[in-house]
């Protein structure tokens, strides 16, 4: 079915064959694209917060880079991709007020969280559009795992 | 001629209301300034009869200018022009030496009130 | 040099004097509820006293607590570009307040304002956004204030422009918003010029909703 299936914010989707996975509006979030293109199994992930170990009580484990991209993986798992063929994609992590004062921004931690737990779970990065001071939109296909970003105002691109 | 005010807004919007509420009641605005440090450069330069103040300004609170141009000028006249109304911070404005405050959003008529009681 | 802390003495908060209840979720958010129900008369207040020289047809404030994922909703979908006005509060108890807006609405409310149609973007326009940003929080803030007797200093305005997802979920990702339910205070108004509508999200950090709480179920607020 080509289908097209909204991640929303701190939220994370799979999907096989055919269709789109899509999110939007990652500001200081960062979208994760994981995709096994041997079995074309897709997963997205709208990542809010770096770490959920600062929290006491933390809610909804899809907000974290620690808890969620384990979970995406695990769920791809499940519909038959294999964690060594998989290669992520990430984008967003951007600073869009520009506070006088700025120490590492969330932006900033959150790609580095991301980058981080990728490393450990041995997915290499094969593209990246991180940074700035803009909002994206994330499109990852399924059929070819193409990632295809885009911000107010500009054309899309692919990473 | 006892009618020169100083504004002093962060908001470009509020120095213009400011000044045309002032103006249309024959007072003079003559300077403006966006943050706390211009507004006292300013009223160094200037000395201005009256200066109206905002409180959160970048660079340097409304509070912060009060002191230090009443520090300058013990004689300045200076009404605050906030929307900040908590009790303690009129009350910390009032005994860094302003004449009065007023709370955003205000009616004309309370600007030209409290500005004829300070300077006529 | 950034705002400086006023030099203002806050009442003390002898959280730890205030006895361990147990405290649902379920309460909280109702606490939320009504943090929001005190600050929306004032601040919807401030706002119609700001367009008062435009003959106000209708207002309409709705206090709602919105589930996170929602929110772009809001706004008309997590794409759309709207305007998000910022303001942090960081005093003995921290807030973030976002004020947005669309387009449309921001236009109107400029013009509502100024008498004139300075475009939204450029100086005179944008700096009515960040005033009115500035003063519907400071209604809600001096609201609260007299409440349970403590002083925010808010920090001065941020104004962006860019899609109202990534706006919410970087504002979101700031305040490490562990909460799942936000609290929305909906402003509706018809004037002369036309229809505004804006969402104004406060957002307490979770030691401030804690506390805030403990005092509201202890009475250690007048």
């Amino acid at each position: 079915m080509s289908e097209q299936i909204r991640v929303k914010i701190a939220d994370y989707a799979v999907k096989k064959e055919e269709g789109m996975l899509i999110t939007v509006g990652l500001g200081s979030c960062v979208g994760v694209a994981l995709y096994d293109s041997f079995t074309k199994v897709a997963g997205l992930a709208h990542i809010l917060l770096s770490d959920s170990t600062l929290f006491k009580t933390p809610s909804n484990p899809a907000k974290f880079a620690d808890t969620a991209i384990p979970l995406l993986l695990e769920q791809m798992v499940s519909i038959g991709a294999k964690p060594s063929r998989l290669k992520a994609k990430i984008a967003g992590g951007s600073q869009l007020f520009s506070f006088e004062r700025s120490a590492t921004s969330v932006g900033e931690k959150n790609i580095c969280a991301v980058r981080n737990v990728l490393a450990i779970l041995r997915i290499p990065i094969t593209g990246e559009e991180v940074g700035g001071s803009m909002g994206r939109t994330m499109k990852l296909f399924v059929q070819h795992g193409k990632v295809v970003i885009s911000t107010v105002g500009s054309e899309e691109r692919e990473i | 001629m006892g009618r020169q005010v100083l504004i002093t807004d962060d908001t470009a919007f509020m120095r213009m209301t400011l000044k045309n509420i002032l103006e249309k009641n024959g007072y003079q605005v003559v300077g403006e300034a966006e943050d706390g440090q211009v507004a006292v450069d300013k009223y160094l330069e200037l000395r201005p009869d009256l200066v109206t103040m905002d409180i959160t300004m970048p660079r340097m609170d409304g509070i912060t200018a009060i002191k230090k141009i009443i520090e300058a000028d013990p004689e300045a006249k200076i009404v605050v022009c906030s929307a900040m109304g908590q009790k303690s911070l009129v009350i910390e404005a009032l005994s860094a030496g302003a004449k009065d405050f007023i709370v955003k959003p205000f009616q004309a008529e309370r600007i030209i009130n409290a500005v004829q009681k300070v300077i006529g | 040099m950034p705002f400086r802390k006023l030099s203002v003495k806050v009442k003390r908060i002898e959280v730890s004097r205030v006895p361990e209840l147990p405290i649902s979720e379920e309460f909280k958010l109702d606490v939320l509820k009504e943090m929001g129900n005190i600050g929306a008369g004032n601040a919807t207040t401030a706002l119609s006293t700001l367009l008062n020289y435009e003959r106000v047809n209708m207002h309409v404030p709705e206090v709602a607590l919105c589930p996170l994922v929602d929110i772009p909703d809001l706004m008309g979908g997590a794409e759309k570009s709207v305007i998000g006005i910022y303001i942090r509060v960081f005093s003995e108890l921290s807030f973030y307040a976002v004020f947005l807006i669309d387009f449309e609405s921001a236009q109107t409310l400029v013009t509502s304002l100024t008498g004139e149609d300075y475009p939204v973007m450029e100086e005179m326009g944008r700096s009515v956004l960040l005033e009115v940003g500035n003063i519907v929080t400071a209604s809600y803030l001096n609201a609260l204030s007299h409440l349970i007797n403590l002083t925010f200093l808010p920090e001065p305005p941020l104004l962006v422009v860019d899609m109202a997802g990534a706006i919410l979920g970087t504002v979101l990702a700031e305040t490490n918003a562990a909460e799942d339910y936000i609290l929305v205070l909906k402003t509706a108004f018809v004037t002369a010029t036309g229809k505004i509508e804006g969402n104004f999200l406060i957002i307490p950090d979770q030691h401030t909703l804690d506390i805030i709480v403990r005092m509201l179920v202890n009475g250690a607020c007048q």
